[in-house]
C-alpha cells in the first residue's frame, strides 16, 4: 500500500512534468499573420511564369520558408520561431519577384538592338514604297504632260492650218489688212459708169467672197459705197448706197445671209486717191467689202 | 529502490524539458560571414541608392545579431544573421530589377525616338 502510493506518486510528478512541457513549448493559435502575409508574396511569385533561374532559387527557398512554419505552427512552436520563418518567407518570395522583373527588364534591353533594327527596316521599307508611288506619280504625271502636249501641238498645228487657210483665202480674195479688219476693195471698173449694177465681170470676184463667206459662216461683211467728187452730193450719195445695195443683192443671190451684209454709202467722203486726176477719180469709185473679225461687227469707217 | 525511481523520473522529466525549450546552439559565425558578404554585394549593386530600406533593414539586424552574440544569446543571434542576409540578398536583387528597369526605360524611349524621327522623314 505504501509502495503504491509511492509508485502512484511517481506517476503524478512525470504528468506533471508533461504537462509543464506541453504548457512551456505549445503556442495554441493555428494562424499567423505575418505568415498568411508570407504566403500571399509566395503565392504572386509563384504565379509569375517569369520566375525563373536565380529566381526560381529565391522562390524555392520562400517556399520551404513557408512550409516550415506551417510546420511550426503544427507542433505549436514558438510565435518567434514561425514568424522568423515567415520573414525569411517573404523576403525571399519578394526577391523571386523582383528577380522576374530584372530579368525581363535585361531581355528586353537585351532586345533593344533588334527592336532598333526592325524600325530602321520598317522606315527603310516605307520609304521604299514612298519612292516608288513618287515614281509612278512622277510617270502618270509625264504621261499626262505628254499627252497634254501632244494634244496642244495638234491643236496648235490646226489652228495653224486654219489661220494659213484663212490667210490663203483672204490672199485669194485680194483683200488688204488695216485697222478695220481685211477690206476688198472692188473697183470701179465693175460698174458701168453712172451705174449701181455690176458688170459681168464683177461676178468672179463675188463668186470668190462668197466662197469665202460660205466658208467662214462666222463672219460678216460690211459693205460700203464711195464715190468720186465729180457731181452733187446726193447723188454721189444715193449712188454710193445702190452700189453697196448691188454688191449685197449679188451676195445674197449666191446664198449668203443678208443679217451677215450690211451696207452703207459714203458718196465722196474718204477718197483713197486725188480727185483732181481721172486715175485718182477712178480709184475713188469703188466699194470696199470690209470682213468682220469672227463674229463681230466690222468697225465703221469714221466720217 | 523505490525512491530511487521516482527520482529517476523526476530527473527523466528535466531532461525532456532542457531538449524540448532550451537549445544551445553554437554561434552564428558561418552565416555571418555569409550576410556581411551579402550586405557588401547588395552595396555595390547600388542598393543605398536602389533599395535603401531593405539594405537599412540588413544592416541593423546584423548590429542586433552581434550583440546577441556578444551576449551568448546564439539562438536569438542566428535567427537576426538569418533574416539580415534574406533583406541583403532582396535588397541587392532589388536594386539590379531597379538599375535595369531604367535602363530599359531609356531604351524604350530611344526607340520611340528613332521611330519618331523615322516616321517625320518619311512624311512629305
Amino acid at each position: 500500500m505504501k509502495s503504491s502510493s509511492k509508485r502512484m506518486a511517481a506517476t503524478a510528478a512525470v504528468a506533471i512534468f508533461a504537462s509543464v512541457i506541453l504548457g512551456a513549448c505549445a503556442t495554441p493559435p493555428q494562424h499567423n499573420d505575418m505568415l498568411e502575409h508570407a504566403r500571399g508574396v509566395v503565392a504572386i511569385a509563384q504565379s509569375n511564369p517569369n520566375v525563373a533561374g536565380e529566381s526560381r532559387a529565391d522562390l524555392a527557398t520562400a517556399v520551404a520558408a513557408l512550409n516550415q512554419g506551417d510546420a511550426m505552427i503544427k507542433a505549436g512552436k514558438p510565435t518567434a520561431d514561425v514568424e522568423h520563418e515567415a520573414y525569411i518567407a517573404e523576403r525571399f518570395g519578394l526577391a523571386a519577384q523582383r528577380g522576374a522583373e530584372y530579368s525581363m527588364s535585361e531581355k528586353a534591353i537585351a532586345d533593344a538592338q533588334n527592336r532598333r533594327n526592325a524600325v530602321l527596316l520598317s522606315a527603310r521599307e516605307q520609304q521604299v514604297v514612298r519612292a516608288n508611288d513618287r515614281a509612278e506619280t512622277k510617270s502618270m504625271e509625264a504621261d499626262a504632260a505628254n499627252a497634254n502636249a501632244q494634244a496642244s501641238a495638234q491643236q496648235n498645228a490646226a489652228a495653224q492650218q486654219r489661220a494659213q487657210e484663212l490667210e490663203s483665202a483672204l490672199a485669194d480674195l485680194q483683200a488688204k489688212k488695216t485697222d478695220r479688219g481685211f477690206v476688198i476693195t472692188l473697183g470701179d471698173v465693175l460698174f458701168a459708169t453712172g451705174r449701181a449694177d455690176l458688170k459681168s465681170g464683177a461676178r468672179h470676184s463675188l463668186e470668190k467672197l462668197s466662197a469665202f463667206l460660205h466658208e467662214y459662216p462666222q463672219r460678216s461683211v460690211t459693205i460700203e459705197g464711195y464715190t468720186d467728187s465729180v457731181g452733187t452730193d446726193d447723188y454721189n450719195q444715193g449712188l454710193s448706197e445702190r452700189r453697196a445695195g448691188s454688191v449685197r443683192d449679188a451676195l445674197t443671190g449666191m446664198g449668203i445671209s443678208g443679217d451677215r451684209i450690211q451696207t452703207r454709202g459714203l458718196g465722196k467722203s474718204s477718197p483713197v486717191a486725188d480727185n483732181g486726176s481721172e486715175t485718182g477719180r477712178q480709184m475713188n469709185r469703188r466699194v470696199e467689202v470690209i470682213i468682220s473679225e469672227t463674229d463681230a461687227r466690222t468697225a465703221t469707217r469714221a466720217p | 529502490m523505490k525512491s530511487i525511481h521516482a527520482a529517476s523520473a523526476v530527473f527523466f522529466g528535466a531532461t525532456l524539458i532542457l531538449s524540448a525549450c532550451a537549445t544551445t546552439p553554437p554561434p552564428p559565425t558561418t552565416e555571418m560571414t555569409k550576410a556581411k558578404a551579402a550586405i557588401e554585394q547588395a552595396q555595390r549593386a547600388g542598393a543605398r541608392e536602389y533599395s535603401t530600406e531593405y539594405l537599412n533593414a540588413s544592416m541593423a539586424k546584423m548590429e542586433l545579431a552581434e550583440a546577441a552574440s556578444a551576449k551568448g544569446n546564439n539562438e536569438q543571434a542566428t535567427r537576426l544573421v538569418e533574416e539580415s542576409y534574406a533583406d541583403a540578398h532582396l535588397a541587392q536583387i532589388s536594386a539590379q530589377s531597379a538599375k535595369s528597369a531604367k535602363a530599359a526605360a531609356d531604351v524604350d524611349k530611344s526607340i520611340m525616338t528613332l521611330q519618331d524621327e523615322a516616321s517625320r522623314t518619311n512624311t512629305p
